[in-house]
């Protein structure tokens, strides 16, 4: 019970003196987010999975040279990028373009409707559904910063920390990605 | 502006709802357990290779160290005692048990050099008249530094032998005129002390009044072997009034430098030559020991020569 308060720098930490239990912690609390991250910028579910694995195989054995500088998140997902972009590289070098150039070329200044949570379960689904496949449309670099966003509370410091690119460059992504994500639910 | 601000959060809140509704995928469990055993897994190698380095990496490297070492100098040791030198036979230090066979020995040396070098003076000095005595000083220097060589093997056996070569080779040579060997002043291996010795005697000596002569000639010539005095005159008698030989006599020198066995008829003439001159107790003396050496052959005939 003492190990859900404990924070993921110390249960990291733990896991380089021997524990394993901080290990399983650490890993319980990210397995699914991590997971929907690459499900979500791979279409096929079996790369996704080899993608995750490898990104756990990396912290495991890059436990000994983790020292708690930023927080676990941003160097969790700042290895699942550079994995990511990895893969891009040597499997999809057009989509990699896209990740690294993706330009907002729509205009969404229009977008002046407030949104609204639907008051039935039902429609709650269907806007949700609408939600992912507007994500699944979005350009790479804008994907990445929505999901880091929406599923992990990151802020556009830790965005740009984790993608590696400048405060403004992140915040630009995240700002075309709402827009666009939320002209989806309107339509 | 303040309503723009709130209305994007609200809108950001409600897309991040939407999100999280929509976003139920979760791992296999499958691959759940593969990454968590290969945590443990790796946990454990690295937690096995931090222990090896910390606690026994240094103790084994310092037991292989220590074999190799141990090794090496079994090895270095084998090396040694195959490449050891015989030890050298210890000097003998004078002492009261030893002082005797020393000064002997010391005295012996000293009157050989001494020889050397007043021969070398007389062979220089005599005129004709003298010159039988320079021969028979100079192949007295031949057979005494081959005695000085032999001394140094056989220091107490071979003497007899040497002096009865010697009452042997010289009346020979004396008969059969072999010419007499002069030391060529020239020589590579005098010493200083001898070449000048021969400067002052090659240009004054001569001159000077006999008494002077005797005293420079005296300490030369002092102090003859302890075994030496009998056999220096036995050969000085041998050689006195002898003519000079003139044919060469190599063979029998070199005889005698070889110091080979000395002939039965060889012997036999030496003692046949001492009874000649009369000299009765060496010429007994040598037929003794004949006897001795030759107990199977008749020698009566000469015995009783000998009165």
């Amino acid at each position: 019970m003492e190990r859900l308060h404990d924070s993921d720098e110390n249960l990291m930490l733990q896991y380089q003196q021997g524990e394993q239990a901080a290990f399983e912690t650490l890993y319980r609390r990210y397995k699914n987010v991590l997971y929907r991250y690459f499900l979500k910028h791979c279409s096929d579910r079996q790369q996704s999975e080899e993608l995750y694995q490898e990104v756990w195989i990396k912290l495991i054995n890059s436990t000994k040279r983790y020292q708690p500088k930023a927080k676990f998140k941003t160097y969790l997902f700042t290895i699942a990028h550079n994995t990511l972009i990895d893969f891009y590289r040597k499997a999809k070098p057009k989509q990699t373009i896209e990740f690294e150039d993706a330009e907002i070329t729509e205009d969404l200044s229009n977008l002046s409707t407030s949104l609204a949570l639907p008051e039935d379960e039902f429609t709650l689904k269907q806007k949700s559904k609408h939600l992912m496949q507007a994500l699944q449309n979005l350009p790479a670099d804008q994907k990445e910063a929505a999901m880091l966003h929406f599923e992990q509370d990151m802020s556009v410091q830790e965005i740009a920390e984790v993608t590696q690119v400048k405060p403004e460059t992140a915040k630009s992504r995240l700002r075309y990605a709402k827009n666009k994500l939320k002209a989806a639910i309107l339509d | 502006m303040a309503n723009d601000t709130q209305s994007n959060s609200n809108d950001d809140d409600v897309l991040a709802q939407l999100y999280k509704a929509g976003a139920t995928d979760i791992p296999p469990v499958s691959l759940d357990n593969e990454i968590l055993d290969y945590a443990t897994s790796a946990k454990k190698s690295s937690h096995v290779g931090s222990h090896f380095g910390g606690g026994w990496k240094v103790p084994l490297s310092m037991a292989a160290c220590l074999v190799l070492v141990f090794g090496i100098l079994v090895q270095v040791d084998q090396s040694s005692q195959l490449l050891e030198v015989p030890p050298i036979p210890e000097l003998v230090i004078p002492n009261e048990s030893n002082n005797l066979k020393l000064d002997q020995q010391t005295t012996v040396m000293d009157s050989i050099e001494a020889e050397e070098d007043s021969s070398a003076i007389d062979g220089r000095l005599m005129d004709d008249s003298f010159v039988d005595d320079t021969a028979a000083g100079s192949q007295e220097i031949t057979i005494q530094s081959k005695e000085k060589a032999l001394k140094k093997v056989q220091p107490e056996m071979t003497r007899e032998r040497i002096q009865l070569e010697k009452q042997i080779i010289e009346p020979s040579k004396a008969e059969k005129n072999i010419p007499i060997e002069t030391k060529q002043p020239t020589e590579p291996n005098r010493n200083a002390a001898s070449k000048h010795r021969e400067v002052e005697s090659s240009e004054g000596f001569a001159n000077k009044p006999e008494s002077i002569q005797k005293q420079t000639q005296e300490p030369l010539r002092a102090e003859p072997a302890l075994g030496e005095t009998m056999q220096r005159s036995v050969t000085e008698d041998l050689m006195q009034n002898q003519p000079t030989p003139d044919s060469p006599a190599d063979n029998e020198v070199k005889s005698a430098q070889e110091y080979a066995p000395i002939p039965v008829e060889d012997w036999l003439l030496m003692i046949e030559k001492l009874i000649a001159r009369k000299d009765y107790a060496e010429a007994a003396r040598q037929l003794q020991k004949f006897k001795q050496a030759h107990p199977k052959i008749n020698v009566e005939d000469l015995d009783a020569k000998i009165p």
